[in-house]
């Protein structure tokens, strides 16, 4: 339905593109990431790393952990290492254009998800839904390493609440 | 997207990671390193599992997830108790900690 709207769409040449241009996304991050010397500079470029690695697992096909792994990993964990850098540093908010790499990163992040999500749109079946079979699959199989790695998520909070914690 | 160039990228994921715990020398980085490593892992994992037991390779890789998600907190807080102490968090300083 799609290549008759838009004659030139090649599902397969479109999908390699895609994944070379993710694969030089990730191979300059690594490269970055290995020759700066500065902290927050490694951890912006890994953003781009994690973020790129989704993308290469949605178009795998899987999109749904293509989206959790640019949610959790290019998100919530590159944000918090950030935190720790800017610690390290001493700085407060990092150079001028570190900011402006941030807000890029950001940018592109939000970006990507769209591109999933919509990717996953277009692609999506019912009956092979994947949240839908890993969800059940879970539920099903492994409901208890998934009860275990929420308790395990749990001791982590509060063993780091713990660490962090001043002594009077 | 060949399997091979799949599993070209999961090396240099893997590679990348390794030199860089053990090319650097601040915490921070050796943490990030072995996140990379980890990425790479769950990348070949998913390479190797797409023909045979695609949602359980992802169930797989979504604990590992959760695992790492955890560790990166913990380690996380430690880091900045060593920074908080110390002053700077490098190799040298956690390698002169007794217990």
């Amino acid at each position: 339905m799609i290549q008759k709207q838009i004659p030139w769409y090649n599902p397969p040449v479109m999908l390699n593109l895609a994944f070379w241009v993710l694969f030089l996304i990730i191979l300059g991050g690594l490269g970055i990431f290995l020759f700066s010397r500065r902290e927050e500079r490694s951890v912006v470029s890994l953003a781009a790393v994690f973020s790129a690695l989704g993308g290469v697992f949605a178009l795998m096909g899987y999109t749904f952990l293509g989206a959790i792994y640019l949610l959790i990993y290019a998100g919530a964990v590159v944000v918090a290492f950030l935190m720790v850098a800017w610690l390290v540093s001493g700085r407060s908010q990092g150079g001028r254009s570190l900011r402006w790499a941030f807000v890029f990163v950001f940018l592109s992040l939000t970006l990507e998800l769209g591109l999933i999500l919509t990717y996953s749109h277009l692609t999506f079946k019912k009956a092979q839904a994947p949240a839908l079979k890993l969800g059940s699959f879970f539920l099903q199989n492994y409901l208890y390493v998934f009860e275990l790695t929420s308790l395990l998520i749990l001791t982590a909070v509060i063993s780091s609440l713990v660490l962090i914690r001043r002594e009077k | 997207m060949s399997s091979f160039s799949l599993f070209i990228l999961a090396a240099l994921l893997i590679a990348g990671g390794i030199a860089g715990f053990f090319l650097r020398k601040d915490l921070l980085t050796m943490l990030l390193s072995s996140e990379v490593a980890l990425s790479g892992a769950n990348l070949l994992l998913l390479v190797f599992a797409s023909q045979a037991s695609p949602t359980e390779a992802q169930a797989a890789v979504l604990a590992i997830l959760t695992v790492a998600a955890a560790e990166v907190a913990v380690a996380l807080a430690a880091l900045a108790v060593v920074i908080r102490e110390k002053g700077k968090a490098t190799e040298d300083i956690v390698s002169e900690m007794k217990g």
